[in-house]
């Protein structure tokens, strides 16, 4: 029997569902959990917050992100300490953040792995995590970005690149049809971006799932221990605000509603764990732009298609290409009026690239007033002092390309020529001066091995529970060092089959 | 361990799938909702600052140009949630009135001539409180860039690289 996608806001009445598998959250593990399990049989309800927007491709990039983007993209982690603030995005639609992806796959790399077989995960060796690989890549059509589908900006990083003695390698990407329109952030016009809600959720409907947006999930409701179901509000469709109450009642639940709000709920369920709400890996990254004597129009092509992995492994610095809106350029240009226009002039001649730190994972999720949560991010001394390496090493590189000048992520500064670059001080640049963001909140309910230290065990059972599973990137035992999509489905597949295999 | 199987008998994954999908009803449409827009000073502040930014070679921005983008800025933040608004609205109320002091004038911003709104701003923009000049300056920066205008002018009309 086909499953149903609807609106729980223009819903009249009560919303009382009874299923097997309740799922919170649609994005990359909700949304691969939920078909996995319809498939195999299962009664599956799927609550998301955010609307259903499916017609991205005929908004502009800030209509995109008012109606899909969480907190219209002004989520922030707080620095503290020498910290530099992190503007953090992520998606509130149907399927989630994997809507406003790049579209980057990469597989864990086989260093974190092993180091997560070190900790105890004895079951995720590279081995045999290749089969979830497989099968994802798979339903997600993961297929390398050809050379010509580079950006002029992305060929002239690699240029300098080359200068300095490496190569760029070709992304990886969940595409079909992709025509390199470089705004897959803002909703892929052309639907070649095969994200979950094209991917995964009309299999889940397909197979009997049902799915309901405008559904703000509470708390997990228990007998005992054991997980019975969950309760929350449905959002008014006009203001958004909490209105109406719901309830499911599942045999089981799983919270995919991501490394920011599974701990709210868990705390709002009455469970703590030493390590709930810690460890948030964010993958801190910084854009460094080039400017050139001749266009660049850095927006024609994919907006990321090629990497640069030479730093990862020891150094855990990942060069990631990338574009962003010709506004979100022109707001990084320093200054305002006559001196901010003459900048903007040049727009078509900027080239953009991004530096990404593997980092230590020393962020952390705490109880916010109302609805949301408050992230604050402390740097370790290790991440704090590779961030003027990174940037560093970027300006080298677009020197190398023949950029003219440089424009650090450094607010107000202004552009850099190869001779001030040598006598800029990063090194003192405080902080709360630079300009950094995060697309892959990562952690803060990690698997473990040991209760004390982390909030699921290797199926993503939540610890002292029955019936209560975790399957997002949450779950996320260590700080990755390279874009997680790939990795968070993979996670939620494995999760989901080894559920499955559970029986009802 | 378990062996993952595919059971999906929908073909390859694409575009074609979102037929189970069923696009959202004109009522359940988010472009649709009801919105109560932030008071009319919002808008008075953000047109000030908006006059100040994109004042180019000593020439102030299209009048109409501005309007669309307070107006377009004000249904931007009453779609957001509270804390959008609370952190934009934040920005906004430390620029018109914490901007002036780095010019020693003790006034809102928009009673300021343009010229000292510029001088303003830039102090302010180089300041600890940069960040705050920041994220009104990347809202308003966006909403400018995507006028059809803007784009031809600084010739950032979106394209991509293949014909559909």
């Amino acid at each position: 029997m086909a499953g149903s996608l609807q609106s729980a806001s223009r819903l009249d009445g009560e919303l009382k569902l009874d299923c097997d598998v309740v799922v919170v959250g649609s994005g990359a593990g909700g949304a691969v959990i939920a078909t996995t399990l319809a498939e195999a049989g299962y009664d599956v309800v799927v609550l998301e917050e955010g609307p259903h927007v499916p017609y991205t491709g005929e908004l502009r990039p800030t209509e995109s992100v008012r109606h899909t983007w969480r907190d219209g993209a002004v989520t922030l982690a707080i620095g503290l300490g020498d910290s530099p603030s992190i503007n953090v995005t992520a998606g509130r639609c149907l399927g989630g953040s994997s809507t406003l992806t790049g579209g980057v796959c990469f597989r864990i790399p086989e260093h974190v792995l092993d180091g997560w077989v070190h900790a105890g995960l004895s079951e995720l060796t590279p081995e045999k995590m290749a089969p979830w690989f497989d099968q994802v890549e798979q339903d997600v059509h993961v297929e390398e970005v050809p050379v010509d589908m580079r950006s002029r900006g992305t060929q002239l990083f690699g240029e300098g690149y080359a200068k300095l003695g490496a190569e760029l390698k070709p992304m990886r990407r969940n595409t079909r049809g992709c025509n390199g329109c470089g705004r897959c952030n803002f909703g892929c016009a052309h639907k070649a971006k095969l994200s979950v809600d094209i991917a995964y959720l009309p299999r889940a409907v397909a197979a009997g799932a049902r799915l309901y947006t405008g559904c703000l999930v509470g708390k997990v409701e228990f007998a005992g221990t054991r997980a019975t179901g969950v309760s929350g509000r449905i959002l008014d469709f006009d203001s958004q605000r909490p209105a109406r109450a719901f309830s499911v009642r599942a045999k089981r639940v799983v919270l995919a509603a991501g490394a920011m709000f599974n701990p709210l709920i868990l705390w709002k369920s009455g469970l703590d764990f030493p390590v709930l709400g810690r460890h948030l890996s964010l993958h801190p990254s910084f854009r460094v732009i080039g400017r050139f004597d001749t266009p660049v129009r850095g927006w024609e092509g994919a907006m990321q298609s090629a990497y640069g992995d030479r730093y990862e492994r020891d150094e855990g610095m990942l060069f990631n290409s990338v574009f962003v809106p010709n506004g979100v350029l022109a707001a990084t240009m320093p200054g305002f009026g006559n001196n901010h226009a003459k900048l903007c002039e040049q727009i078509d001649h900027l080239g953009i690239f991004g530096g990404m730190l593997h980092d230590d994972a020393t962020g952390r999720v705490r109880r916010g007033f109302g609805r949301e949560p408050i992230m604050t991010y402390r740097s370790s001394p290790r991440d704090r002092g590779r961030i003027p390496v990174l940037l560093r090493r970027m300006a080298d590189i677009w020197f190398a390309a023949g950029a003219k000048e440089i424009f650090l992520p450094v607010f107000g500064a202004p552009a850099q020529t190869p001779d001030s670059m040598k006598h800029f001080p990063l090194e003192q640049v405080h902080g709360r001066k630079l300009e950094c963001s995060s697309q892959h909140p990562l952690g803060t309910c990690q698997m473990g091995v040991d209760p004390q230290r982390s909030v699921v065990d290797d199926h993503g059972r939540v610890w002292g529970t029955q019936g209560l599973y975790v399957g997002c990137g949450s779950v996320m035992p260590s700080s990755l060092g390279v874009n997680p999509q790939l990795a968070i489905m993979t996670m939620a597949l494995r999760t989901a089959t080894l559920m499955a295999a559970e029986g009802k | 361990m378990p062996t993952p199987v595919h059971l999906s008998n929908l073909g390859p994954p694409g575009r074609e799938h979102l037929r189970l999908l069923p696009p959202p009803s004109l009522a359940d449409d988010a472009r649709h909702r009801k919105l109560t827009l932030p008071p009319a000073r919002v808008q008075r502040a953000a047109r000030a600052v908006a006059e100040a930014l994109f004042h180019a070679d000593d020439k102030p921005a299209d009048p109409a140009r501005l309007d669309w983008l307070a107006a377009d800025l004000l249904d931007f933040m009453a779609r957001a949630t509270g804390r959008a608004q609370l952190i934009l609205r934040a920005s906004l109320w430390a620029l018109t009135w914490l901007a002036p002091l780095f010019v020693f004038t003790p006034l809102p911003l928009g009673w300021l001539p343009v010229g000292k709104r510029v001088l303003a701003l830039e102090r302010m923009e180089l300041s600890p409180l940069g960040p705050a000049a920041l994220a009104v300056k990347a809202m308003l920066c966006m909403i400018w860039f995507e006028h059809p205008d803007t784009q031809r002018e600084t010739r950032t009309e979106t394209s991509c690289l293949r014909e559909p």
